[in-house]
């Protein structure tokens, strides 16, 4: 056992009721929030967080239930660099109890232009004690693209209106001059009003509830707990830490060039470097920023970092700083993954789902209790819209794609799902849209053999199909062609993923890159999401479960045959003794 | 059945009078309760859970005879008999479900697999709860209906016909047939009703166009493939009752749903799926009925068992009921639509195991020994501390007196395993572990109530508590500190309300049909004709039932919001749409929405997208059971004993009193302990207690008070 300070041994009890006190209210922070937010898209995806820190500040506790895992580390890295950057320009403005700094600046702590960030300092009786934070993607901050996320965009400046840190509210008010002149650069100013409101309002709850708390248990056991939730979580991680071989781990992933990218390659460089109780995630190696908005900021990097790193921790420990106290990270500005002014970044988070696919590869190779094979990689996201030759009205609509999710040491990875920092974003039913917009979806099924084998199969990736009724423009950030998500420990890698226009051009199938493209009415797109990665040698999945697999449609006859060494009569029972034979002579060749 | 009710001489009494016996029926892992009334007299009984799964109802079965017996009447007598199930709930958890075809749309064949493509959040390892129906049993057929209900593919009736002669001589039970926009044209789902009928004769079917006509393929489908995978389960289960028809039962037996209300055996059998929440619900419709008659309209009810909280807020007497609800151990972003009681449930029971992890921090669940083998204390093998260990060695579960009449305690092997898990690795003296362990506890139920209620936009401190349960009375009033709620009220019989509930609750069903119009240019006579269609199909249930359509209680709202939305606001309207009725319903809309959530936009598009009606009937029995009871107070005895109970750190003297011997009007102080067959109750020091007129406990701060 860990020990730990005499703070939590002393009140273990105490410790685990004021813990878990203190999780509650960033959960309520995050109720709060989608419950008065104004967009539906927040109220029912709730693309949003809330934090607590200390007075340092260092996060202590988030929502993590009532808040998806997109913006784990958003906030995390934000607060420091914004209070700091406030501060020094603005020396007579200090904050004051009720004031809240606002900012969207993917160069000041953060992502794209769309999440915005509301900081408000915590005071008891006129001591700083804390930060209550929330940030929130909101529906439309100007820019060259409705909504904000544009794939041709050249520079920042082209991707919406920038925020730097400023005070936007005093004395728990919203300044009307500043909310007139940000909702007058909105195509949604509504919306985007409604929803600072509620940012405000979960804010005001926060500090409340931790009035609550501080009333009850007293100032100094309150500030102590936040303390000690630090120290649990650093110790949950060191602990883990402790179990991994020293050495160096390195992984590289090479992302072939599209028009983001302008032409190049980019690589995601990462190497684990473990020493004793030293762990260093250095990602020193990785290529340059690049020309269009699939770069990453610092924020987008610190969420997958501490996705992967909560994942490990388990369900029971708080998503916090504690989980980055033991750790160096190196992820040099300039790059793709650290991104400078003036890039444009409003895409950034298909790079920072790669580098979550990055780190559990290589935590994977250590840290065998939680290891599993690939997923997806990349955030899958497109967008149609066009005109109703009927009505003369416009339609819109955005989506993305679960793909196949990795396999691991007991179980097959899921089949067709939103994973990792996606997880919790729900799919919209078909009798939904086909309602809303003129396309038809002819299917949303499952890929046979897109997983990747193993003794635990990777799980399958999807296939959609749309058939529009009316020509649409089609915007796209293209699957990798190249990207396999891989398998570990011997399993294969998931299928690649690709979007199709069915019968145009070349094979009459016309491959998708990223950009826009006019598709005719009529005319059918299928998109393809990339299987899991497999785990384990596939000669040694066991044999029924190959055969339910044929017999369910998720792997052909052929692949039970030539990949996992199983052969099946026809009408689909196991044949022992044929495959027996395979397998032996398979494992002949190995020896 | 080892301890006599005290009311027994009363309810002989008014059995030789002849007076119609009404039983009610839970059955839990560990006890089964019986509830029978005689007029307004009330007995409870608990015998012991033996059979479990589809044998099951051997429990109720015995139960009734053992009852009748003990009670003295005959089965003839009987002219109410319902039950509440977990029959529903367990084949899903435990994966016993019926083998089921499901005929669906070509190329949707995935989506009761894909769950609206749900992960698990925070885990690399993640795993997604498996289909009701395996791929291989999922069959798609070339049709196509479009957004507008016109036929855009037409059925291919030689596919069907192929698929169907394929399955002829397999195994399967029963078929579900769901295709995509059949709420709007139902053609082609009858058209493969009829070929499966003349296929098989007695196959089993449900279809999503009469049984979930909303939209939303998923949520149709799940609802329709579970329902058609528990019919088979359901039937024979009801089946077996005939042995107590032979035994001289004649009276119509009914099964509690989720919704609230009870539906009969018959149409049980063809809707299942509906009482899938059968336990939970019918405690929460008790804890409404005694919340009104103490004059509370607020109450949050909570009921803990073995496993779980199952905590609920009843607002202004109501119990509410969402559309649709989420299936245990399924995520709630793909529902099934459903009518159900809005319950959450939080994994603290009185088998929940304290476990102290690497860093030397202690938890309280969410693993629990549930009720096999349960607590150490039960001496049934149980070797991990729970939370009833630790009110074992409080001193607050005593084990002079067997739990339920039935389970003799044994505080030393409570005392061995909180010592070996919590107490050494904590270092700290097993009595303070306990207490950890309550605290820990009441503790995660408190934060889970309060997320309910601002998830719901209530303050808690504004409730009463209510808990019952087995082991809700000995964790309300520390879980009621948590929450900040300074009353708490334990109904007469709190270990046996579940069974109580279904004495009260109403017949009841709901139908839906989603349209999705603009509410600027609906055609008001199709609406109506929808409206009247379920009102139709209303009467024909209840006809079946044998309730007269007169008594009937028809109510309808409509699901309204922005078009563009996701999500609907239900609106209340009369029973009979005209223009007028339109743009009334559209402005309580407007309304509505800025009560809800803080801004109305009257200038957007208003989409009526699916149409309610529930249908209810309220039986005349229910009123007696409202009257304070006839039965004769037995004069207050003093404390049965005292003993040594650990709290605020310290050993402390309590009295401890029997339930059944507390006289009303009459305040006690604590620290007490109250005993009864079914419940244990502690007040803690600094609260006060009372029995009300209707035999309710009633306990508040003594702080408050003043």
């Amino acid at each position: 056992m860990i020990t730990l300070s005499s703070r939590i041994s002393e009140d273990p009890i105490l410790f685990e009721v004021l813990k878990s006190g203190l999780q509650n209210v960033a959960e309520e922070m995050a109720l709060t929030l989608r419950k008065t937010a104004y967009s539906p898209n927040l109220r029912t995806r709730g693309d949003m967080t809330s934090v607590i820190f200390n007075a340092e500040p260092a996060s202590v506790v988030q929502a993590t239930r009532y808040a998806p895992p997109v913006h784990a580390g958003t906030v995390a890295s934000i607060v420091p660099r914004v209070l700091q950057w406030y501060e020094s320009r603005h020396p007579k403005d200090a904050l004051q109890p009720g004031d809240m700094l606002c900012t969207n600046d993917p160069f000041i702590g953060g992502t794209h232009r769309p999440d915005t960030t509301l900081i408000m300092p915590y005071y008891v009786s006129g001591h700083l004690t804390g930060y209550v934070v929330n940030v929130v993607h909101h529906t439309d901050i100007g820019g060259n693209t409705r909504g904000g996320l544009a794939p041709d965009a050249r520079d920042c400046f082209e991707e919406g209106l920038n925020i730097p840190p400023i005070k936007l509210v005093r004395n728990n008010e919203i300044d009307p001059q500043i909310l007139t002149l940000i909702c007058g650069n909105s195509r949604t100013p509504e919306d985007f009003a409604g929803d600072l409101r509620a940012q405000v309002a979960a804010n005001i709850t926060g500090a409340r509830r931790l009035n609550h708390l501080v009333e009850r248990y007293g100032f100094s056991t309150v500030t102590d707990t936040m303390e000690s939730t630090l120290e649990y979580t650093r110790a949950k991680m060191c602990s883990i830490i402790s179990t991994l071989p020293n050495g160096d781990f390195r992984k590289r992933m090479t992302l072939s060039p599209d028009s983001c990218s302008g032409g190049r390659e980019v690589d995601l460089c990462l190497s684990i470097i473990h020493r004793d109780d030293k762990l260093t995630l250095d990602f020193t190696g990785t290529s340059p920023q690049i020309s269009g908005p699939r770069n990453a900021t610092l924020a987008n990097s610190i969420t997958a970092i501490l996705y992967v790193l909560k994942a490990m921790v388990g369900p029971e420990v708080p998503l916090n700083r504690g989980l980055l106290d033991p750790i160096e990270v190196v992820l040099p500005p300039g790059t793709v993954i650290n991104a400078l002014p003036p890039v444009p970044t409003s895409l950034c988070w298909d790079i920072s789902a790669s580098l979550v696919e990055l780190l559990i590869q290589v935590f994977s190779e250590i840290y065998p209790e939680r290891s599993a094979g690939a997923s997806k990689g990349v955030v899958a996201n497109y967008g149609f819209n066009g005109v109703e030759s009927a009505t003369g009205k416009p339609f819109v609509w955005y989506e993305s794609m679960g793909g196949g999710t990795g396999a691991c040491s007991t179980h097959d990875g899921i089949d067709g799902a939103q994973i990792h920092i996606q997880a919790g974003s729900p799919d919209v039913p078909c009798e939904e849209v086909e309602m809303a917009v003129p396309v038809r979806q002819m299917r949303l099924q499952f890929i046979e053999d897109s997983g990747g084998a193993g003794e635990f199969r990777g799980g399958l990736g999807l296939a959609r199909e749309y058939e529009f009724l009316e020509d649409v423009a089609f915007s796209v950030t293209r699957f990798d062609p190249l990207w396999t998500p891989p398998g570990i420990r011997g399993g294969l890698p998931g299928a690649p993923g690709r979007h199709v226009i069915v019968g145009r051009g070349p094979g009459e199938q016309e491959i998708l890159t990223t950009g826009t493209v006019l598709i005719k009415a009529s005319e059918r797109l299928r998109i393809e999401t990339p299987g899991g990665g497999g785990y384990g040698d596939p000669v040694h999945r066991a044999l029924q479960a190959v055969a339910d697999d044929v017999r369910s449609g998720k792997v052909s006859v052929e692949a039970a045959r030539d990949v996992y060494k199983v052969v099946l009569t026809p009408s689909g029972e196991l044949d022992v003794a044929e495959t027996n034979k395979l397998r032996s002579s398979k494992e002949e060749v190995n020896t | 059945m080892s301890e006599k009710p005290p009311t027994n001489n009363n309810l002989q009494s008014s059995i030789q009078e002849r007076e119609d016996i009404k039983i009610g029926i839970d059955t839990g892992g560990t006890f089964v309760d019986v509830v029978v009334a005689v007029g307004a007299d009330i007995t409870v009984m608990k015998f012991p859970s033996v059979y479990h799964g589809e044998e099951g109802a051997h429990n109720l079965h015995q139960a009734i005879v053992d009852a009748s017996r003990e009670l003295g009447f005959t089965l003839h007598d009987v002219d109410i008999l319902r039950f509440g199930t977990t029959l529903a709930v367990n084949a899903i958890l435990e994966r016993k479900l019926a083998k089921t075809l499901l005929l669906t749309t070509e190329g949707y064949r995935d989506s009761i697999e894909l769950l609206r493509q749900w992960a698990p959040q925070y885990t690399i390892t993640g795993e997604r709860p498996r289909p009701f129906i395996p791929r291989h049993l999922r069959e798609e057929v070339s049709e196509r209906i479009g957004a507008s209900g016109r036929v855009i593919v037409p059925l291919n009736v030689e596919q069907v016909q192929s698929i169907l002669s394929q399955y002829q001589n397999s195994d399967v039970e029963s078929v579900a047939i769901s295709l995509v926009f059949s709420f709007l044209n139902p053609a082609h789902e009858e058209q493969i009703e009829a070929m499966v009928r003349a296929n098989w004769s007695n196959m089993e079917i449900s279809r999503s166009s009469t049984l979930a006509p909303e939209m939303g393929e998923t949520e149709r489908t799940l609802t329709t493939a579970l329902n058609a995978s528990l019919i088979p389960i359901t039937k024979r289960y009801l089946r077996s009752f005939d042995s107590l028809k032979g035994q001289g039962l004649t009276c119509p037996i009914f099964v509690m749903q989720s919704n609230g209300g009870v539906i009969n055996e018959e149409l049980a059998g063809q809707r299942p799926v509906t009482t899938i929440m059968s336990g939970p619900t019918a405690g929460i419709v008790a804890a409404g009925f005694v919340a009104r008659n103490a004059g509370l309209p607020n109450v949050i009810s909570m009921d803990v068992g073995g496993t779980s909280c199952d905590a609920a807020l009843i607002v202004n007497g109501k119990v509410p009921v969402a559309p649709e609800g989420a299936v245990p151990g399924y995520p709630s972003v793909s529902p099934i639509k459903v009518a159900m009681s809005e319950i959450s449930s939080i994994a603290i029971g009185g088998g929940s195991i304290a476990w102290v992890d690497d860093v030397g921090v202690l938890h309280v669940g969410p693993e629990s020994q549930g009720s096999m083998p349960g607590p150490a204390c039960y001496g049934r093998g149980g070797n991990l501390p729970t939370v009833t260990d630790a009110n074992v060695v409080l001193g607050i579960i005593g084990s002079s007196r067997k739990l339920g009449g039935k389970i003799k305690v044994q505080p030393q092997l409570a005392w061995d395993v909180i010592s070996e898990h919590v107490a050494k690795p904590l270092g700290l003296s097993v009595e303070d572990a306990a207490a950890g362990i309550i605290r820990v506890a009441t503790n995660t139920i408190a934060n889970e109530m309060r997320l309910m209620s601002v998830s719901r936009g209530i303050d808690p401190r504004e409730f009463t508590l209510l808990p019952f349960g087995g082991a809700g009375p000995n964790l309300a009033v520390p879980a009621a500190a948590e929450l900040g709620v300074t009353e708490v009220i334990i109904p007469e019989y709190p270990g046996a309300l579940s069974a109580y509930g279904l004495l009260l609750a109403d017949v009841r069903h709901d139908y839906a049909r989603t349209r999705a119009v603009d509410a600027a240019n609906a055609n008001v006579d199709e609406l109506e004709s929808l409206f009247l269609a379920m009102g139709e199909q209303a009467r024909l249930d209840s006809n079946l039932e044998g309730i007269p359509s007169g008594e009937l209680h028809l109510s309808r709202t409509v699901d309204v919001r922005y078009k563009g939305q996701l999500y609907c606001l239900p609106i209340p309207c009369s029973n009979h749409i005209t223009e007028q009725e339109m743009v009334r319903v559209t402005e309580t809309f407007h309304q509505e929405h800025g009560r809800v959530y803080g801004y109305s936009a009257p200038g957007e598009a208003v989409q009526f997208v699916t149409l309610r009606l529930t249908c209810s009937f309220h039986p005349s029995h229910v009123q007696r059971l409202a009257e304070p009871s006839h039965k004769s107070m037995q004069d207050s005895v003093g404390p049965v004993e005292s003993r040594r109970i650990y709290i605020g750190m310290k050993w402390v003297n309590s009295k401890v009193m029997d339930r059944h011997n507390m006289r009303s009007g009459s305040e006690i102080a604590g620290p007490i302990v109250i005993e009864q067959m079914d419940a244990t109750t502690f007040i803690p020091p600094g609260y006060v207690a009372e029995v009300d007129r209707r035999k309710n406990l009633r306990i508040r701060s003594a702080m408050m008070d003043r």
